[in-house]
């Protein structure tokens, strides 16, 4: 079974987020910001991270530069969640080695088929 | 703030199009300035924001009586005072993208819970702006406390946005 990690400080995305991808045979781990976001990456192997951008203690970019300086997640594709929508940004997380961007709040379906699609 | 009109239309339209996400419909009425609130919400949460034009906080709050509208649109219970946080953000990256659109770029503060003190201390304040929304639960306010600048809007008209809902794979 493939295996989420979802980052995010709002409990009420990591939820619905993570109800959608249970109900499509997904796997799902949740972390409130991106340092325990790091520290699961770190724990587990997944098959992919969906983050938020603005985060406490560790942002989204921060922690997509950190799971793609490290051996063990650099190959783990990475979604960004997030409601920014500025193009200097999505080009930052782009070069950053990100797989995509999605703009909340989004149509379920269409994430899990996102995810799906992108999931190694 | 003297740009009254543009930020109205800000506000309101970001307010009306994230609550029409949510499935529920919500119709402003006339803004208010430095009034106190007609009802008090049951729950509400805040974001500190600058830009080169200025400063200063936006406030969500509503009754229990919507987040229950939401929950049966969502097909969930919500976590509320996480959820009325995540609202906010939500508003508030609404919010931002329509300053864009003016050439302002708005750096925001993660979003906290308000007390309803927090909330009535700033819907009274001398640059307040208070914003009504009926729906058919209940009212939903926003106050936005701000001192802006608006002689730096400057509307860019075909700026290329991203919208919500949008997924693009690299």
């Amino acid at each position: 079974m493939k295996k989420v990690l979802i980052v995010d400080d709002s409990e009420t995305v990591r939820t619905q987020v993570g109800r959608a991808l249970i109900d499509a045979g997904f796997e799902v781990v949740g972390a409130g910001d991106g340092m325990e976001g790091l520290q699961q990456a770190q724990k587990s192997k997944f098959s992919l991270v969906l983050l938020d951008i603005n985060m406490p203690r560790m942002g989204g970019l921060e922690l997509l530069d950190r799971l793609k300086a490290e051996d063990q997640t650099k190959h783990v594709p990475v979604l960004v969640l997030t409601t920014e929508v500025q193009e200097s940004m999505i080009d930052r997380a782009k070069k950053a080695g990100a797989a995509g961007w999605i703009v909340k709040p989004v149509k379920m379906a269409l994430l899990v088929a996102a995810v799906t699609k992108v999931a190694a | 703030m003297t740009n009254r009109s543009t930020i109205d239309t800000i506000i309101q339209g970001a307010v009306v199009d994230l609550f029409h996400s949510l499935e529920i419909a919500s119709a402003p009425l006339a803004p208010a300035s430095g009034q106190a609130l007609r009802e008090q919400p049951d729950l509400a949460a805040f974001v500190h924001f600058n830009a080169a034009a200025g400063s200063g906080v936006l406030c969500l709050g509503c009754p229990l009586s919507v987040v229950q509208l939401a929950e049966k649109a969502s097909y969930t219970a919500l976590a509320k005072e996480d959820w009325i946080r995540e609202l906010m953000n939500q508003l508030m990256g609404r919010v931002k993208k329509r300053f864009l659109q003016f050439g302002v770029h708005l750096n925001a503060s993660l979003p906290s819970p308000a007390s309803k003190q927090f909330i009535d201390r700033h819907g009274v304040s001398l640059h307040s702006k208070t914003y009504n929304f009926r729906t058919i639960r209940g009212s939903v306010v926003v106050v936005l406390d701000a001192q802006i600048d608006d002689r730096q809007f400057a509307y860019c008209g075909a700026v290329q946005l991203r919208d919500e809902g949008d997924i693009i794979l690299f």
